[in-house]
């Protein structure tokens, strides 16, 4: 039993001060245990010398009793479509397989100027389009959870991060980076039971993100606390000279209150009513419930609320995410980088062939669906209409986070993260793709419509033994109360993310 | 039997860390619920029967726009359920509505300088193409339209 993994990050690296446990021990634990968890195939590429230099250096830094800051020590693993330096980065794709940045993310370079061992790159359905983690060149990502891993009766890890999801569950990693466009770090969050935070659009650098839908993209963070997601939210948040589209007002570190100070009494909470939809599993829907009554119990007011436009927001969704996928993939064109195929007859010959070569099935029929809303005689008719149907769900959230009348506002949501807990690979990979975002990402794309931030939370486990989770979603840029009221979730409900390595010890 | 009491309790404190004094229960309710307990019913029409006007000549305009091929009876059927499913929205009121297309539309974008800030950097910008020559990219003849 690894006593360490139970610690937060603040505890890990007060240890790391005493001189009980060095990053460099823990940097190798790290690796060994990614290496015999493998039959998950969360990692798509670890870099071990990287990573025990990173942890050298900061084990150096602690003898001189100078460490960096929060995160010096501590193990984070990176998805595979935020560009490290040096090392490749593929967004599980054929097309970038043998891609190697020669720069790093902004996040990334915050994280290691903070002195953070990055252990490797994670799995991701290709080019982030999905929510499973089935669709990636590497396969597919097994769920920590699932009753059984070999054969076909095991869990989705969900996605897109699905892989960052598995390596934070399974204990590998203190936190990961994510990215999150319509639910791609919260799902895999709900259905690996660890915290997955999506925060306000523009507070965290996209630099170094290889953009699906530039205009709902943020990178998100997972953990195995609050706590610990605050840690990493700290370090990586703020504006970026490289990123046009990051806050500029600058940013403040969070500090949460102790569980013991936390008021609730003046918080109110909503419970968008069309957030239960078809589908929603009882268990989920108990869940909600009484989360919702125990926050009623600690003194918020609770009360339902409205937000009319919220069920068209998947269609919006889906055609918005196919314009800009066909807009962003124009870049692959095999000349630059990426995998260029062999036929040299003319440059269009080559682009087509590489594309074909290149992309999966999935990738493909979004560009050439989002092309044709875009022609010029569909353009209104569908890619302007979702933009005006996305400025009324974003006005729905407005109306009730800052209603004219006092007495109709809320400060919180509160809603189901997945509508079950993780299915099965077998039941999952039997749908559409379409079909797969459509249903898992119904209560997870709102957010990203409106650019308010979410914080999916683990609660507790399901009849057959796997993770059920809530979401909390706020206004823009009120992530210290949104993470306040998800603490005291926490603190209330006691989950424990690690409690499968008990179960699986017998199966490793 | 106080001896089997005993053990139990023992085993208790064994495997658990933690001893949680209440475990909650899930099936009991302090106030009455606000949430919905059954699904709020969401009105869409029923698009799965428009006709999807798809003649060849669209097809190829396509296929050279997106520089890809919709290479399979299944790729056009997608294609067909995703326009069907898009067309959900279309009875949506929007008159009067502007489009939404960043949620930054409060903030000015930030310009910068137009300065030199970086540079000497050609070995990693042609880091990662296959074919090089010299210090070029290198591409097949150009102006020859695409094969279909």
């Amino acid at each position: 039993m690894r006593r360490h993994l139970q610690w937060n990050i603040k505890q890990l690296t007060a240890s790391y001060a005493e001189g009980q446990l060095s990053p460099r021990r823990l940097t190798e634990l790290a690796l060994e245990d990614a290496k015999n968890l493998k039959t998950l195939n969360a990692f798509v590429r670890l870099t071990p010398e990287k990573a025990l230099q990173a942890a050298e250096d900061s084990l150096k830094r602690y003898q001189n009793k100078k460490p960096k800051g929060t995160l010096d020590g501590v193990t984070i693993a990176i998805k595979d479509n935020f560009c490290t330096e040096g090392i490749p980065t593929t967004c599980a794709s054929k097309m970038l397989q043998d891609f190697v940045p020669p720069y790093d993310a902004t996040v990334c370079s915050r994280l290691k100027k903070a002195g953070a061992v990055l252990l490797g790159k994670t799995n991701m359905d290709q080019f982030a389009m999905g929510a499973g983690t089935v669709d990636s060149l590497y396969g597919p990502t097994k769920n920590i959870w699932s009753e059984e891993l070999d054969g076909d009766r095991w869990r989705i890890a969900g996605g897109s991060s699905g892989g960052s999801a598995s390596a934070v569950a399974a204990g590998i990693c203190y936190a990961a980076i994510g990215s999150d466009t319509g639910g791609s770090t919260r799902n895999p969050a709900s259905y690996c039971g660890v915290v997955g935070l999506k925060p306000t659009y523009g507070l965290l650098s996209r630099h170094g993100l290889i953009p699906l839908v530039n205009s709902m993209d943020v990178p998100g963070i997972f953990a195995r606390s609050i706590s610990d997601c605050v840690d990493v939210l700290n370090t990586v948040a703020g504006p970026d000279t490289f990123d046009s589209t990051t806050i500029r007002k600058p940013y403040k570190n969070l500090t949460l209150p102790e569980i013991d100070q936390i008021n609730l009494s003046t918080v109110r909470i909503g419970i968008p009513k069309e957030y239960h939809c078809e589908g929603l599993s009882p268990e989920v829907l108990e869940t909600w419930s009484k989360v919702a009554d125990l926050l009623e119990c600690a003194g918020a007011s609770v009360r339902q609320v409205s937000l009319p436009n919220t069920a068209a927001s998947i269609f919006v969704y889906s055609i918005l995410n196919q314009c800009e996928v066909a807009s962003n993939m124009a870049r692959y064109d095999g000349i630059e980088y990426g995998h260029r195929a062999s036929d040299e007859r003319s440059t269009e010959q080559l682009y087509a062939q590489s594309r074909a070569e290149g992309f999966n099935e999935v990738v493909k029929t979004r560009i050439l669906t989002g092309n044709f809303f875009l022609l010029r005689k569909n353009y209104d008719h569908y890619f302007e209409k979702a933009l005006r149907v996305r400025r009324l769900i974003a006005e729905d959230f407005l109306k009730v986070f800052v209603a004219s009348q006092e007495d109709d506002r809320v400060d919180i949501l509160l809603t189901p993260t997945t509508l079950t807990d993780a299915p099965l690979y077998k039941d999952f990979a039997g749908l559409t793709n379409r079909d797969q975002c459509a249903v898992q990402d119904f209560c997870t794309q709102p957010a990203n419509m409106a650019g308010i931030p979410a914080v999916s939370i683990p609660i507790r486990l399901s009849q057959s033994g796997l993770p059920l989770s809530l979401q909390l979603m706020s206004n823009s840029l009120n992530e210290q109360l949104l993470l306040t009221v998800a603490r005291w979730i926490e603190a209330q409900v006691e989950f424990d993310s690690l409690q499968h390595r008990l179960n699986l010890q017998s199966t490793l | 039997m106080l001896r089997l009491l005993n053990k139990r309790f023992y085993c208790k404190f064994a495997t658990k860390t933690k001893v949680r004094p209440e475990k909650l229960n899930f099936k009991q309710l302090t106030h009455p619920t606000k949430v919905p307990q059954t699904p709020v019913k969401a009105a869409f029409p029923n698009t799965s029967a428009n006709e999807i006007e798809l003649d060849p000549k669209s097809i190829q305009l396509l296929e050279r726009l997106a520089l890809v091929d919709l290479d399979s009876e299944r790729a056009l059927e997608t294609l067909k359920s995703s326009i069907q499913f898009a067309d959900k929205i279309t009875h949506i009121q929007t008159d009067n509505v502007r489009p939404l297309y960043t949620v930054l539309e409060q903030q000015q974008l930030q310009l910068r300088n137009d300065l030199v800030t970086e540079g000497d950097c050609r070995g990693k910008v042609l880091s990662n193409a296959k074919v090089t020559d010299e210090d070029y990219f290198v591409s097949p003849p150009g102006n020859i339209p695409l094969e279909q």
